[in-house]
């Protein structure tokens, strides 16, 4: 295919499709899929107060020594850990989301499942329980910006934000590649 | 039971199963030529193409099934007494040829490939036909000369009339020397002339092997002892795990003692109790401990045995790792009329797949050298005194643990005059050194890149990169080469490898306060030595060589800090002295492939797990000398942050209009990135270092205002160069972008490529341009 030279890029037409393509792009966003019902884990990360769908929290572990990667250094890659005799790369939720607050408080790991196999470590500051998903969940001001959450809730301690999952790993795998 | 080879595709197996049979047909084949048919020669032939032939059925290879039909009939006929010459085992060896090629092809390429060359297979499966009827009518002709003769006919037939023509000069329909890569979007059409002339040990097929899914084959006797000690592990651990209990049971009674002791008060009685309670319990916990420590060592021996047993597993003979060769003596020498006899040894030793996987290669590249460098003209080693037939020798075994291959001929040598003259030539040493040179430091230049001694190029050689390449293999594969050579009686290639790439021995030292480990086949020396001379450039002598001190935690990008002043602990690698927090120990570690989601990291080679369990990274020295000495690493070179171009990230949710800013701004030599929408260039910005950022503003999830808005409020990011380029043209979009901290607002409906490169030129400068016609 020929392919169009540079200096007519935009005194030509527009492309084909290319104001279909706009068009789906700018509409308003769908609304988000309700999450599904089951359980949910809750923790802690700095003044975050976090839930996750239990079926991707794979597992809660003490916190793992961390073998820092080369030239990764102060990205969201945090660098190694070994997890049930697997090596994983353990990834700082609080630089994703920006949450510059007390970045050491980290006392646990929480691992992480992208998929079947795909595992991912990451510190964060406490576990808060366990609990069903609420029916409730609203879209209420949050402290992160709304792409990163699928709603939030209130229970008797608090507000606390559920993240969209899907996005969080496709956000975490772009920051670590 | 499991066979093991339920992940494998049914064309996986048709690959096992041809690279089995075409290694049988191959070396069957040699030996046919060598030697008077053999009736067992002849039935491994028809079997090898007969079950290929059924393998390809059942995957649906018709055309396979046709060429592999056709060799049968062959061999078939040749039992008969249909003899093959030399002339048809070309044809037939030209058929496993075709065989090999489509075993190194994708799955997903097959009817591609097939497609591609369904007419040269067709042609090579006719010829082989056609052999064969030749073959046919020969005896039927001789069988009428047989009547005739029993009839007592006065004349004999002319032989000429019944032999078919066996100096067929129509070409053998036979594949390019290697398979040619196929695309997956378009299919390539594979021009034989443009590929001979092709380097036969290119890393192409090396990379398809290693692109396919790897498979490791198990006999079933082996499968049956794996699972059987895995199960015996199971069993151990499980003990382990009840001895918690049995532990903490004692504990438990420990402490009843100890609360009974307290409760005793002065009662003599009391405390005798308390005495003998203990008593027991420290005779019960001795006991334990003795038991623990009989089901600890039964728990090593079987993990121990269960690690020998799957490396076992991965062992393969080291003829595996050359069945080629005996292929290409004969071709060769042929081909450069000498006359050569092969002989190998030592066949049997055990070789890691991974390292079998690399051998070929190099050897090929040694015999071929061989033959067409050392190896005189029949009638010149006979006016040497030598016999006409050279003998090539190919030994391997282990020796220290180690691999250890040797190819040696008994040629013409290595003339070390003609390698002083060709170092002075190519100014590769002072000449007034060059004369004090030891024969071993000489014979070192041969590994030099582009050194050859050769004065004319042929196919085979001379163009100076062939034991470079040599070194480089044997290197990436954990190994080391020597040459020896005598003048007039041969030359001798000693090659030195692991047997297993599984395990390694390394150091592991402290740099920049983390722990790492070295391979130690990559350290030359370790010594701790005190720096001298320049602060700037610091080096340290050894083996009378000054060596570049390069600090280890700088070059891995963990520290800045100067050197320490004293004595430094060094590691010497490729002529550098890389300088460490400390040495730690030496130690032996199972070595894992690093996680495919980091993608390469600089420096680093793999990973493993210490005796604690926890992770350690194994450090690519090879990468890391290529770093030290200025040269763009294999890691960096991949990367956009490797080059020396301003780097620029673009942000557009259109992938038309990304990709044509791209490419806009590549031509003009600047290195991009790009990403979809704001989220994404945010997580970019904050994992990787650019020179400017061209933003659209209307995309989803965080849009370009928003994400300029971030820009200006990080510390790190606020003073980086930030264009907008929007379809919004109205002024109020214009000045609420450069309220947001653009420097440039651009609008699309106005666009000029010239007023958007002058734009990124007012910002970061000019780049380099790309060459025109140059690939992007």
């Amino acid at each position: 295919m020929s392919e169009p030279r540079p200096d007519s890029l935009f005194h030509r037409p527009l492309p084909p499709g290319y104001r279909d393509e706009l068009q789906v792009l700018m509409a308003p966003e769908p609304a988000k899929p309700a999450p599904r019902k089951g359980s949910i884990l809750l923790f802690e990360l700095g003044p975050l107060r976090l839930a996750l769908p239990t079926q991707v929290a794979f597992a809660i572990s003490p916190l793992l020594r961390i073998a820092h990667i080369p030239h990764r250094s102060g990205t969201v890659l945090l660098g190694l850990v070994a997890f049930r005799g697997e090596i994983l790369p353990c990834c700082s939720l609080a630089r994703l989301l920006d949450v510059t607050q007390n970045e050491t408080g980290a006392a646990r790991m929480l691992i992480l499942q992208e998929s079947p196999g795909r595992l991912w470590a990451a510190p964060i500051d406490a576990v808060l329980g366990i609990r069903l998903v609420s029916d409730d969940l609203s879209q209420q001001a949050a402290p992160l910006a709304p792409h990163w959450l699928a709603g939030s809730f209130n229970d008797d301690s608090g507000a606390f934000h559920l993240l969209d999952n899907q996005n969080l790993f496709r956000q975490i795998t772009l920051a670590t590649a | 039971m499991s066979s093991g080879f339920e992940d494998s595709s049914l064309f996986d197996l048709f690959r096992m199963e041809a690279e089995e049979q075409v290694r049988v047909l191959q070396t069957e084949l040699i030996q046919l030529e060598s030697s008077a048919a053999s009736a067992a020669t002849l039935e491994a032939l028809m079997r090898a193409s007969h079950s290929l032939k059924g393998a390809a059925r059942i995957v649906g290879l018709d055309l396979v099934v046709r060429l592999t039909h056709a060799m049968e009939d062959r061999f078939v006929a040749a039992q008969e007494g249909r003899v093959l010459d030399s002339a048809e085992i070309d044809r037939v060896l030209a058929a496993t040829d075709w065989l090999s090629q489509l075993q190194a092809v994708e799955e997903g390429n097959v009817a591609l490939w097939l497609d591609s060359n369904a007419a040269g297979i067709e042609a090579c499966a006719a010829s082989l036909h056609a052999q064969t009827q030749a073959a046919e009518q020969q005896i039927q002709a001789a069988d009428s000369v047989n009547e005739q003769i029993g009839e007592g006919a006065d004349q004999p037939a002319q032989l000429s009339e019944i032999t078919p023509n066996r100096s067929d000069t129509n070409p053998i329909p036979r594949p390019a020397q290697r398979p040619a890569a196929i695309p997956a979007s378009a299919p390539v059409a594979i021009d034989g002339d443009a590929q001979s002339g092709q380097d036969i040990f290119s890393q192409q097929g090396t990379e398809e092997r290693a692109a396919r899914e790897r498979t490791v084959r198990l006999t079933a006797d082996r499968f049956d002892n794996l699972l059987s000690l895995s199960a015996e592990s199971l069993v151990s651990a499980r003990q382990l795990a009840t001895w918690g209990e049995v532990l903490d049971r004692n504990h438990r009674a420990i402490g009843k003692a100890l609360e009974m002791f307290e409760d005793s008060g002065e009662s003599g009685q009391a405390r005798a109790a308390f005495r003998g309670e203990l008593e027991r319990q420290v005779a019960a916990l001795a006991t334990e401990i003795a038991d623990l420590d009989q089901v600890s060592r039964a728990n090593e021996l079987t993990a121990e045995r269960l690690y020998r047993a799957l490396l076992g597993g991965r062992l393969r003979p080291f003829s595996e790792g050359i069945t080629g060769v005996a292929r290409l003596v004969r071709d060769t020498s042929r081909e450069l009329g000498k006359s050569v006899k092969l002989e190998i040894t030592g066949e049997s030793a055990r070789v890691d797949r991974d390292i079998l996987d690399r051998l070929e290669a190099p050897i090929s590249h040694l015999v071929t050298n061989a033959i067409d460098h050392g190896i005189e003209l029949p009638t010149q080693r006979i006016a040497a005194g030598k016999p006409a037939e050279a003998h090539l020798r190919i030994h391997a075994g282990h020796e220290n643990g180690r691999l250890v291959i040797t190819v040696r001929d008994d040629g013409r040598g290595i003339d070390p005059e003609q390698i002083r003259e060709r170092i002075i030539r190519r100014n590769l040493a002072p000449p007034d050194t060059v004369p004090g040179l030891s024969e071993a430091e000489l014979l070192e230049f041969l590994f030099l890149p582009g050194f050859s001694t050769r004065d004319t190029i042929s196919v085979l050689s001379g163009r100076g990169v062939g034991l470079n390449a040599v070194q480089s293999m044997v290197q990436e594969a954990g190994g080391a080469v020597l040459v020896t050579s005598n003048l007039g009686a041969g030359t001798v290639f000693r090659l030195t490898l692991p047997v297993t790439r599984s395990v390694i021995r390394v150091i592991r030292v402290l740099a920049g306060g983390e722990l790492f480990s070295v391979p130690m086949v990559r350290i030359d020396h370790v010594a701790h030595l005190e720096p001298e001379g320049d602060l700037e450039k610091p080096d340290v002598r050894w083996n009378d060589r000054a060596h570049p001190v390069i600090v280890l935690a700088s070059i891995l990008g963990l520290s800045t800090q100067p050197l320490p002043k004293g004595p430094l602990p060094v590691l010497f690698s490729g002529g550098f002295a890389f300088a460490v927090d400390r040495f730690v120990d030496q130690a032996e570690l199972s070595v894992r492939r690093l996680d495919p989601r980091l993608g390469k990291i600089p420096g680093v080679s793999a990973a493993s797990l210490d005796e604690n369990g926890f992770p350690l990274l194994i450090l690519d020295m090879d990468d890391l000398v290529q770093t030290a000495a200025g040269r763009p690493s294999s890691s960096v070179m991949s990367s956009p942050d490797g080059s020396l171009a301003p780097h620029i990230l673009v942000v557009d949710d259109s992938h038309t209009v990304r990709e044509m800013e791209r490419r806009l701004l590549v031509r003009s030599g600047y290195t991009v990135s790009t990403a979809q929408n704001g989220q994404e260039a945010w997580n970019l910005l904050r994992l990787k270092e650019y020179d400017l950022l061209i933003s659209d503003v209307d995309m989803p999830q965080m849009n370009g205002i928003e994400l300029v808005g971030r820009v200006r409020a990080n510390p790190r990011l606020a003073r980086l160069p930030v264009i907008i380029l929007s379809y919004k043209d109205r002024e109020e979009d214009r000045r609420r972008g450069l309220e947001a901290g653009a420097d440039f607002y651009l609008t699309k409906g106005s666009f000029d490529n010239g007023t958007f490169l002058q734009a990124v030129v007012d910002l970061i400068g000019d780049a380099a341009p790309v060459p025109h016609g140059e690939d992007i």
